[in-house]
């Protein structure tokens, strides 16, 4: 319960208002993250170009789960935190349905999924959450 | 060549080259005289016939009764992937294919004959193939032997009466896990073989699954062992192999994945080819180069396996435009022609001789990716390709076409071709392809713009539309059937099953299977009863969730009428 109530006061934090102020939509949709390279512009780069190479066939270019290969997650709506996202990326996930998660971390180098998650915060709606829970 | 095959291989398929009396009720090897037959009491082709006609000789069910037909059986397979099996209907039993798994049923009851199994081996994986893992579009019948391609690349040869296993031949590497393997690049298959005179034909596809090339095979029916292989993309020395630059015709895709059609008189065999890979085409000419036998329709002698020609519908393929729709063989002003609707959205009519393009007559009702065809059969005014990591351009149709996997039908009783074709576009951008475990990934992302199903009936010798049933909502009809009662009969994306008056597209009877259908339907008749099955079940497609009832399901469902 504590845990709960501490991760929306981490969301509400001035920072998100301050940049809001600036003007930039974009800022105030962009969550706090766990992520170590959250908000690098060369990682969010090279990540886009990566997610948008491998991983968009199955969850679509703007990561709304409408890929050609179909049947892939909503990844606006993420919402499990950095280190699980890390985790799902590297091990998999089955799904109990012909089509799975792949499992990524013997062929992909760490920080390749890293810059991928980078560049999925930026695409966050409502719901979504890069932080870990405590 | 084809009667040396023949000779060969008569004694295993429990044939005589005297002719066996047929009678309704002992044991009926499918003999060649069968094979050649329409489809009338047997469905023994997926296509149909060897000119790919789905169209059957049966006439109990037609427009002055159709209304009263009603489900007699359901059975369900438990569908893990798409089903698109059309099945086959010989001597009593329905064979009926889906992950992996092969059936015959008891015609009058859908009640399990028998069942045959395969286990996929558990390095088989890849970091799409999965997309595929247990979709059948059709299996084989020649002799005593039942003909079943599994994903795995492999072609199992099962007795007709028992299910047991006659043989199993493996012909190409399959994509392998990328855990476990270091190149998992492999032919994947969800295509039906083709039982032709003396020789079952084996197409062999890996296109989007790494891109090596395609291939088909004529193989002995006792034993599968090739006699030949033919190869899509033209091999050194061949016209249009210097259309691919570089090592690119190695990773070029063009697998034909769907069956194609068979001219008993020319011995040759007739298919489309899937798209050119990778979908950007930065690494094979960047679309300037016709990557010719991909997007392609290819001629092979079946005999030994040469190639007759050669004809590229899609030059230089930067769209994921497959062509690997079946080719069908018809008379067209009195001269058998193929006529190809493929996912160009236009109608496609060859020489069947030469391959020499005669023309190309549009039937989606939005074409944006080109003008149209020239003489020569080449694309007028293409729209500029989009710039690797820069925008999207928006193209219609969509890479998945003005038709596409579902099947069409031909009614030599109309003259009508009988079309599943939907109407989307796309926004379709190009980005670096990745390279992991050696398998070249698409370098390209798409977002739809998802339009309507419409059933289409097409005069074959003008290409112009004469009617049409349309949805809507998305999807595609599940493919088309055409009889000599004058019905045709589909399935659709809001899971209804129709049919309807094919002279006049008046519809006469509706059904809601409850699921999205995907595969071609069949009919046949059993105890003096005319069947016709249909499937349903899948997912609703590339995202697409616009009809309310949910995915899965694999269901087939015998209908009679009452
Ligand atoms: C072959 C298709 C496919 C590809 C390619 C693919 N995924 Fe997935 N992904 C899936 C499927 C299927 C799921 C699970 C959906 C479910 O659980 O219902 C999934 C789930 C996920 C999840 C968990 C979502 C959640 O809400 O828990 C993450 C994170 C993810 N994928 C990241 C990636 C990344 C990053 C890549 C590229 C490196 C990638 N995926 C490539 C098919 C794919």
């Amino acid at each position: 319960m504590c845990s709960r109530i501490l991760l929306v006061v981490v969301l509400l934090t001035p920072i998100a208002y301050f940049t809001a102020g600036l003007g930039s939509i974009e800022a105030l949709a962009a969550p706090q993250s766990s992520n170590p390279l959250s908000g690098d512009e060369s990682a969010i780069r090279d990540g886009k170009s990566l997610f948008r190479g491998i991983c968009a066939v199955c969850h679509g270019r703007n990561a709304d789960g409408k890929g050609e290969r179909g049947q892939g997650s909503d990844l606006r709506k993420f919402k499990r935190g950095f280190t699980r996202y890390l985790e799902i990326a590297q091990n998999g996930r089955d799904t109990g349905r012909t089509q799975k998660m792949p499992a990524w971390g013997k062929v992909l180098p760490e920080e390749d999924l890293i810059k991928i998650g980078a560049f999925l915060e930026t695409l966050a709606i409502e719901g979504a959450n890069w932080v870990d829970p405590e | 060549m084809s009667a040396l095959f023949k000779v060969a291989t008569g004694a295993c398929l429990g044939l005589s080259l005297i002719l066996l009396p047929v009678s309704g009720v002992q044991a009926a090897p499918v003999t060649d005289i069968l094979l050649e037959a329409n489809p009338a009491s047997s469905w023994l082709h997926a296509n149909g016939n060897w000119a790919a006609y789905r169209y059957s000789e049966l006439r109990q069910i037609n427009p002055a009764n159709a209304g009263d037909l009603g489900a007699a059986w359901v059975f369900n397979s438990g569908a893990k992937n798409d089903p698109q099996m059309t099945p086959l209907y010989h001597d009593g039993l329905v064979y009926y294919a889906q992950d992996n798994q092969l059936w015959a049923l008891d015609g009058g009851t859908g009640r399990v004959v028998w069942k045959y199994t395969h286990e996929i081996p558990e390095d088989y994986g890849g970091y799409n193939a999965d997309f595929v893992l247990g979709k059948h579009r059709g299996v084989a019948i020649m002799g005593e032997t039942v003909f079943m391609l599994s994903t795995d690349s492999k072609l199992h040869g099962v007795d007709y009466k028992t299910g047991e296993q006659k043989f199993v031949k493996q012909y190409l590497t399959y994509p392998k896990d990328f855990e476990m393997a270091e190149d998992s690049n492999g032919y994947a298959i969800t295509v039906g073989p083709l039982a032709i005179l003396g020789q079952i034909i084996v197409p062999l596809n890996a296109t989007d699954f790494g891109g090596l090339p395609g291939f088909v095979d004529g193989v002995n029916p006792c034993t599968g062992e090739s006699n030949w292989r033919a190869n899509m993309i033209p091999g050194p020395g061949e016209p249009g192999a210097d259309t691919w630059p570089g090592n690119s015709a190695d990773y070029g895709g063009a697998g034909p994945w769907m069956t194609g059609s068979w001219d008993a008189e020319l011995e040759r065999y007739f298919t489309g080819t899937a798209n050119a890979y990778p979908w950007n085409p930065a690494g094979r000419g960047g679309g300037k180069e016709d990557n010719v036998g991909a997007a392609s329709l290819v001629a092979i002698n079946t005999s030994d396996g040469s190639v007759a020609w050669r004809y590229t519908a899609v030059p230089g393929d930067p769209w994921d435009y497959d062509t690997q729709q079946t080719p069908l063989i018809i008379d067209v002003n009195g001269k058998k022609t193929i006529v190809h609707p493929n996912k160009t959205g236009f109608i496609h009519y060859l020489d069947i001789d030469t391959g020499r393009f005669l023309r190309a007559t549009p039937f989606a009702d939005k074409i944006t990716w080109v003008e149209g065809y020239d003489r020569n059969g080449r694309p007028i005014n293409q729209i500029a390709l989009p710039i690797e990591g820069g925008d999207q351009v928006e193209v219609y149709p969509a890479l998945f076409g003005g038709t596409n996997m579902y099947p069409h039908s031909y009614s030599p009783l109309t003259g009508l071709i009988y079309l599943a074709a939907a109407n989307n576009g796309m926004m379709y951008g190009f980005e670096k392809i990745q390279v992991i475990s050696n398998v070249r990934h698409f370098g390209a992302t798409m977002e739809f713009m998802f339009g309507y199903e419409v059933n289409l009936a097409m005069d074959a010798n003008s290409g112009k539309e004469v009617w049409r049933d349309q949805k809507s909502l998305p999807g595609y009809s599940g493919g088309m059937f055409s009889t000599a009662g004058d019905i045709v009969a589909y399935v659709s994306a809001n899971g209804d099953a129709t049919v309807t008056n094919s002279s006049t597209g008046e519809i006469l009877w509706t059904f809601n299977m409850g699921a999205t259908g995907k595969a071609g339907g069949i009919t046949y008749m059993h105890d003096g009863t005319q069947y016709i099955l249909q499937s349903a079940g899948g997912i609703q497609g590339f995202g697409n969730e616009a009809h309310p009832h949910s995915a899965g399901g694999g269901y087939l469902i015998a209908f009679t009428l009452r």
